[in-house]
């Protein structure tokens, strides 16, 4: 290999190594919720993840902003929902932005986050359940309203679901498939196929007409 | 290179909607049957080159093939970058359909202008077809991020810092496409001469 080639293999790989160097054609977006924290995970296509994009939240009932931030190193963004948007649990448009065209919007329905209206039902069990002075000290026995322990429920079912919902959202955006690619390609030859025949067929009939005449 | 929907405002995605009517309506004017499959075939190229992402270090960088369009096919390359487009946004939510229109321009009028300046220059042998290959990979994707830089900054004024380093980001991109299309040219001109006089035969 001479001083040439050594050149050329240099440059082409400090091309690629190169950090300036991007390109993708769509930004993914994944939200999902535990209790009132909102995680906004973001990566572009190619496996990428969206350093310091920028999180908007927004509103839409009132079409104001209520959170806005940028994605850490990790493509990540978390945000605590205020108790006063919870209550009102509207339906959030947070969007995420690469700052080079490249946008995603996620709606995020007011009920996916701990914005459930509260029951004020409380039910009291019967004098010979209630724990003892000494047995609610050491945290035995203790007796929960029915929305201390649907809330109880909820948090810890937000804590199981939560990978699992992550994982979902890895399946909303999926990789093109080969498939996928293989069917693009056989649209367009297909397509120019059928212009092709036609074509032909009408500049067969045009020299067909002038061999008659 | 797709710019996502809601990003463009409507007059830049209006614009960008005419200028690709009219391109596109220009290149199928100028194509003749026999050239179809050409057309097919380098739309296919278009369309799977954008997948061809390269992983390496902490970066990936994929393949545009705009400027060998623009240098084989001209005017044609418009039909030919606009059915690959679409067929991205339908399949795979690559862009938009709304920003169809603006996305098509971005990546094909700089590649026509490179591809008609340029396509003499194909026609000659040795480095110089080598010189003038490289040039129209190297200048379509420098185009096509300048142009983007322009419609961001048309359409919203924030984007104006982020469009200035969108046009560095992409000199390393530019760079190996001028390389990739200067060995496709080469390659082309020893396996299939004909397809390099395409445009020149039939469209001039």
């Amino acid at each position: 290999m001479n001083v040439k080639q050594i050149l050329a293999v240099s440059i082409f790989t400090a091309l690629l190594w190169s950090p300036f160097s991007s390109s993708a054609h769509k930004l993914n977006l994944f939200v999902w919720t535990e209790n009132n924290t909102v995680t906004v995970e973001s990566s572009l296509s190619g496996g990428r993840t969206l350093r310091h994009g920028t999180v908007t939240v927004i509103d839409t009932a009132s079409g104001k902003t209520i959170v806005s931030g940028e994605t850490d190193n990790n493509g990540i963004f978390s945000f605590s929902l205020e108790q006063e948007i919870v209550k009102q649990s509207p339906t959030l448009d947070i969007i995420v932005s690469g700052g080079d065209g490249h946008q995603a919007h996620w709606l995020l329905q007011g009920d996916e986050y701990g914005g459930k209206a509260e029951t004020q039902v409380v039910v009291q069990g019967p004098p010979e359940q209630q724990p003892t002075a000494q047995q609610a000290a050491d945290g035995e026995g203790l007796y929960l309203s029915k929305t201390e322990f649907e809330q109880l429920l909820d948090s810890l079912l937000e804590q199981k679901l939560a990978p699992i919902r992550k994982n979902i959202g890895l399946l909303v955006n999926p990789a093109p498939s080969l498939r996928d690619v293989g069917a693009g390609i056989g649209y367009l030859l297909g397509c120019a196929g059928i212009i092709a025949w036609f074509r032909s067929r009408k500049q067969n009939n045009m020299n067909t007409r002038k061999g008659e005449q | 290179m797709h710019i996502s929907e809601g990003v463009l405002t409507i007059p830049v995605l209006v614009g960008g909607g005419l200028i690709t009517a009219a391109g596109t309506v220009i290149g199928l004017k100028k194509i003749d049957y026999d050239q179809v499959m050409t057309i097919g075939l380098f739309s296919s190229a278009f369309f799977i080159a954008s997948f061809i992402h390269v992983p390496m270090g902490p970066t990936s960088v994929h393949l545009l093939l705009n400027g060998l369009l623009g240098l084989i096919l001209g005017w044609a390359a418009f039909p030919a970058i606009l059915a690959a487009l679409f067929l991205q946004a339908v399949l795979f939510q690559y862009g938009g359909i709304i920003v169809l229109g603006a996305n098509t321009v971005i990546m094909c009028l700089p590649a026509v202008i490179v591809g008609l300046l340029l396509k003499p220059g194909i026609q000659t042998n040795g480095k110089k077809r080598l010189l003038v290959s490289f040039a129209a990979g190297f200048l379509a994707v420098l185009g096509s991020s300048l142009f983007m830089a322009a419609a961001l900054i048309l359409s919203n004024e924030g984007f104006q810092t982020a469009s200035y380093l969108l046009v560095l980001w992409n000199l390393p991109i530019a760079t190996l496409e001028g390389i990739i299309t200067m060995f496709t040219v080469s390659f082309l001109a020893r396996v299939q001469p004909e397809i390099l006089a395409f445009s020149l035969d039939k469209q001039s």
